[in-house]
């Protein structure tokens, strides 16, 4: 019974490019995309309890890496995608190496300081990256035999589902694989999974590792969506956004970044066409989020279900009851 | 030579020393108990055991083989299990969980990123097999920042216990705990102990939960060893008494 609304919103998914006006599917993939990349900061931030301020390093790497190859060797679509995926998680070892020996806030502003390097290295880096124009006119290249399906419209849509959905589906088992619950345990207390002889570093760096190449996987499909690859897409002010998609939509749930994603680009949409300083109030609406609603969009839906399940992160614990009092 | 043996360990903060040149051997399945007044170096000796604290000279050994420099976690890995003073647990994590989570921590299967349900199954066995020994077993699927006070430090000792610890490592299990839970803490240990035949290192301020679990005691004062040997004859010892009366005043 619980799992009709998940098979619901597959199967509107799957109609839609038959449902939906061009535009709207348009809108529809780059809501795929995001909702990609901030599931992807969702195992960071949600299971590892990383909170990484520089994920827009994942997405844009993956987008350059999957230009390059398509536009210099004319790589077919769906090999530039995963090799663009690849070369983030490949980055991501020895940045998440140096990263993990700090904690906290320390993490946070070295992950922020690679993000801003990778950015000034794209912004500099004129004969390979384009400099400030980025990478203009990214095709989707043809595969062998004649392939391209996935170079129309809803071809491309297609094409980013079941990427989407591939990574849910191995997301969700990693979480839940002996080491995803060991991230869990580091999350909840560090010194302990150290004490009960778990190498918490090198889990956090596998950790790192995967969130970079779903990262980079979503900075892949983005580049030949947009059709460019520009230094923004390393930029802080994205890997802020992504951060937002991830709390308002409820960290540590999969789900529920995907939700925020969208929300946030519908705000986007609808606030700008309303008024100029529109960022202001999505500022705003994101601090009542934060306060009201610290478990995020897809905590609400949850508490509605019923209690959380095993090993979902649930709602705050208060502090531990002392029936009997201490001294 | 010992099973687990601190030979000449010291640990220097600045110009005071913590542990000072403590030498101590626990035999095989034996309880041993290190106790002194605040300030003895007693958690301080535990970290330095753990590898949480680098000792500034001398030596651990499990079995003839150094453990010193070794961080936490390999240390743990050659079957020394520990518990915290100040508990600690998983909190978001279910009672169960958190047990399941030491079993699996010494499993090869640990580092699968993918799969795991029969490593899942068999460890979710384990942990309720030790929740249901410390009387856990109705709370299994409470979040353990929920459970009383007294139920996380049974539950942090189930967790140690999951571990199949070569030696176990308990700094004062019933730290806070009331007269009852206290009580009920000694209990369920005493019948662990005596049927596990564990090897077990306690530090503990409570002298009637020394007394009642320990077979050996190590006195440490300032750092420093001032007694060791049976309770009996540790009790009647005259630095024992003195140390104790001075710590108090």
């Amino acid at each position: 019974m619980r799992r009709w609304p998940g098979a619901l919103i597959i199967a509107l998914l799957l109609a839609a490019p038959w449902g939906l006006p061009a535009f709207l599917l348009t809108s529809l993939t780059e809501v795929l995309i995001l909702g990609l990349f901030a599931m992807s900061l969702d195992l960071l931030v949600g299971y590892t309890g990383l909170h990484s301020f520089g994920h827009a390093a994942s997405y844009g790497l993956g987008a350059y890496a999957a230009s390059l190859v398509m536009l210099q060797w004319a790589v077919p679509l769906p090999a530039a995608v995963l090799a663009g995926a690849a070369f983030s998680a490949v980055v991501a070892v020895p940045v998440g190496w140096l990263c993990t020996r700090a904690t906290g806030v320390s993490f946070a502003m070295l992950t922020l300081a690679f993000a801003q390097l990778a950015y000034a290295l794209a912004y500099k880096w004129q004969s390979l990256t384009g400099g400030s124009d980025g990478l203009a006119g990214v095709p989707r290249t043809a595969g062998p035999f004649g392939i391209e399906w996935f170079a129309s419209r809803p071809g491309f849509y297609y094409l980013v589902l079941l990427a989407l959905l591939a990574s849910y589906a191995f997301c969700r088992a990693f979480v839940r694989s002996p080491l995803g619950t060991t991230l869990q345990a580091i999350r909840e207390n560090e010194r302990k999974a150290l004490a009960l002889g778990y190498d918490a570093r090198a889990c956090k760096i596998v950790a790192f590792t995967v969130a970079f190449f779903f990262g980079g996987l979503a900075g892949a499909l983005y580049a030949p969506f947009a059709g460019f690859a520009s230094p923004d897409l390393l930029f802080w002010l994205l890997s802020g956004q992504v951060l937002v998609m991830v709390i308002v939509g409820g960290a540590g749930t999969l789900i529920g970044p995907m939700l925020g994603a969208a929300v946030f680009l519908l705000l986007e949409h609808y606030l700008s066409a309303l008024t100029d300083s529109w960022a202001l109030l999505l500022g705003l609406i994101f601090i009542v989020f934060v306060i009201g609603l610290p478990e995020g969009l897809w905590g609400l839906v949850r508490r509605r279900q019923g209690p959380p399940a095993l090993l979902r992160l649930s709602p705050p614990v208060p502090a531990p009851e002392r029936e009997h009092g201490l001294p | 030579m010992g099973y687990l043996e601190c030979r000449e360990l010291s640990r220097h903060f600045g110009a005071l020393a913590a542990v000072d040149r403590v030498s101590m051997r626990v035999e095989r399945g034996e309880i041993r108990a290190v106790i002194g007044p605040n300030g003895a170096g007693k958690s301080t000796l535990f970290n330095l055991i753990t590898g949480f604290l680098r000792p500034t000279g001398g030596d651990v050994t499990f079995e003839g083989e150094r453990l010193t420099g070794l961080p936490p976690h390999l240390v743990c890995q050659r079957g020394i299990a520990r518990t915290f003073q100040l508990t600690a647990l998983f909190p978001r994590l279910t009672a169960l969980e958190n047990v399941r989570l030491a079993a699996q921590a010494r499993r090869s299967g640990r580092w699968s990123i993918a799969g795991g349900g029969a490593l899942r199954a068999d460890t979710g066995r384990t942990a309720e097999h030790w929740l249901e020994r410390v009387g856990l077993g109705p709370v299994a699927a409470v979040p353990a920042g929920l459970l009383s006070h007294g139920d996380q430090r049974l539950l942090e000792v189930a967790m140690a216990l999951a571990q199949t610890p070569a030696v176990l490592l308990l700094d004062e299990p019933t730290q806070g705990l009331s007269v009852e839970e206290t009580a009920r803490t000694v209990g369920i240990l005493r019948e662990l102990l005596a049927a596990e035949q564990l090897t077990v290192l306690l530090v503990e301020h409570d002298m009637e939960v020394v007394f009642s679990l320990a077979r050996q005691i190590t006195v440490l004062h300032q750092g420093r060893v001032i007694a060791d040997g049976p309770p009996g004859v540790v009790k009647d010892d005259p630095a024992v008494q003195a140390a104790y009366l001075g710590g108090l005043t």
